[in-house]
């Protein structure tokens, strides 16, 4: 019976606070859709979350792409396959890494600063200043962080993806032996317009996990400093939790015979 | 200054989970009066002024601000004498991304009221009215020290010249003279505006700079009010320990 209790407790807290996520999300889109605007606030989250994203993205891109393009040959060899290196890492990295170490490493580095910053905020009651100063904070704080993931990840996941194949080129070419315009061609020749945007979907999918997670845990931190930590861990592990499973998700809907 | 009550808070009542903190709390603040609601940590002192400005709700009670019913009266009303509320935070909660002067202006730039362009020299005359120099217009408020982060807090609590301003501990961290400064400034400034003050504080030099009448809060009610000139002479036990700063008598530390 204790077994059974705990088990709908547990469930009953996952709904509530699923559905508080989720009012917390609408009303926030709600906000969002009305004026006033906040264009300088937009455009420091779209340079926060777009442009210092960057130099991350590019190097995890970069390697991935690197190593991808190593492991391929070395399996492939194994069935004199090798030709397939190219087109395994472009694949691999538009549809799947791409978006998704870029939406972890965005997780990382911006899911914990804007936890970090608005749960500060909150405990500071820099948030019920906003209030009494007749600014809606959902609008003010999270409204730009939000429209800033959505449109700066795909724009990120396409330069990773850029970097990406770039980095399996340069295994490919240089380290392997393959033929530059070969490479090139074997890059291209099976790519589809859809392996790209189905990538850019997803980017933009993850963007508004992340900036949502951290926004939604730094909102409601509580309990000071140690509150405020706590809220950047949960911030991080929800955000990767969500990207991973969304993933899941979005590659059945978007791939699906 | 009218008789009748402009702020008026009858039989309120907000618990926390199991933590009872107002029972029942009846308070009558008149139009243009200085009002000072004393008590130690934890009394419930910041719950009732968030209560006011509707940052939390109620369990039970009323609560009227000039004339407007805060929880049953009509949302643009409500909205509208809200709007008329300032509030010096007791952290001064100055924004960390934004310099000085657009901390100052912040309520009249998101309202429309001035240009941008106004911004800047809208925020130096109330930075020169609190007593800074205009240097610190620039500057972020990580950059400045307790008290200059109180008086930037005060010109923004007082740049939409409203009609009732809340005070939350101004003193609170403060060295004896920066605070009696401070607390001069405020009264200054209430004086001006004409406005209607409600200061929480458990600062005694605090209470008698800047209040005209004030109330003792404990065990989540008002135990005594009257005017500060009185206070030394209430007959009350629990003022008179306050006061005295004892730790023996009716009131217990709470927090």
């Amino acid at each position: 019976m204790s077994f059974l209790r705990g088990l709908g407790r547990v469930s009953i807290r996952f709904l509530q606070k699923t559905g508080a996520l989720a009012l917390f999300f609408l009303k926030t889109i709600f906000l969002a859709l009305r004026p006033p605007y906040y264009p300088r606030e937009i455009l420091r989250q779209f340079l926060d979350i777009g442009y210092f994203s960057l130099p991350v993205v590019g190097l995890t891109a970069l390697f991935s792409g690197m190593v991808l393009a190593l492991q391929s040959h070395t399996g492939f060899s194994r069935f004199s396959a090798e030709g397939a290196v190219a087109t395994v890492v472009v694949l691999s990295i538009t549809r799947e890494l791409g978006p998704v170490l870029a939406g972890l490493m965005v997780a990382g580095r911006v899911g914990a600063s804007i936890a970090a910053e608005v749960g500060t905020m909150r405990v500071t009651e820099q948030i019920d200043a906003l209030t009494t100063l007749s600014t809606n904070p959902l609008k003010y704080l999270v409204a730009p962080r939000l429209l800033a993931g959505l449109l700066m990840l795909p724009l990120l996941v396409l330069v990773a993806d850029i970097i990406g194949v770039f980095g399996g080129y340069l295994v490919g070419v240089y380290k392997l032996g393959f033929n530059p315009s070969t490479y090139l061609q074997e890059t291209v020749r099976y790519l589809e317009r859809e392996d790209v945007i189905s990538g850019l979907i997803k980017a933009a999918t993850f963007g508004v996990a992340v900036t949502l997670m951290g926004s939604y845990h730094g909102y409601y931190s509580k309990g000071g400093a140690q509150g405020v930590g706590r809220a950047t861990t949960l911030a991080v592990v929800s955000g990767s939790i969500l990207i991973l499973s969304l993933n899941y998700l979005l590659t059945a809907i978007l791939f699906h015979d | 200054m009218t008789k009748t009550p402009f702020i008026h808070l009858k039989n309120l009542h907000k618990s926390f989970g199991s933590k009872v903190v107002l029972k029942g709390l009846n308070l009558d603040v008149k139009e243009g009066e200085s009002f000072v609601i004393l008590g130690g940590s934890g009394t419930g002192k910041s719950v009732t002024l968030k209560c006011i400005l509707g940052l939390l709700t109620p369990d039970k009670g009323t609560m009227t601000v000039d004339g407007v019913n805060l929880l049953t009266g009509e949302p643009s009303e409500i909205s509208q004498i809200r709007d008329q509320i300032s509030m010096l935070f007791q952290g001064s909660a100055l924004f960390d991304s934004l310099p000085v002067w657009e901390n100052v202006v912040f309520k009249l730039l998101a309202q429309d009221k001035i240009r941008r362009s106004e911004g800047r020299s809208f925020a130096k005359d109330l930075i020169l009215q609190v007593g800074m120099e205009e240097r610190v217009l620039d500057l972020s408020p990580n950059e400045l020290s307790g008290g200059m982060l109180r008086r930037v807090a005060l010109a923004r609590a007082i740049a939409t010249k409203p009609r009732i301003v809340f005070f939350d501990e101004p003193t609170a961290g403060l060295d004896p003279i920066t605070g009696s400064i401070i607390n001069g400034l405020i009264r200054k400034s209430v004086d001006h505006l004409g406005a209607t003050a409600i200061t929480i504080t458990h600062d005694i030099a605090s209470c008698r700079q800047i209040g005209d009448r004030v109330g003792l809060l404990h065990e989540g009610k008002l135990r005594w009010v009257g005017p500060i000139k009185d206070m030394d002479k209430s007959g009350d036990a629990a003022v008179e320990q306050f006061i005295k700063g004892r730790s023996k008598g009716p009131l217990t530390a709470t927090a």
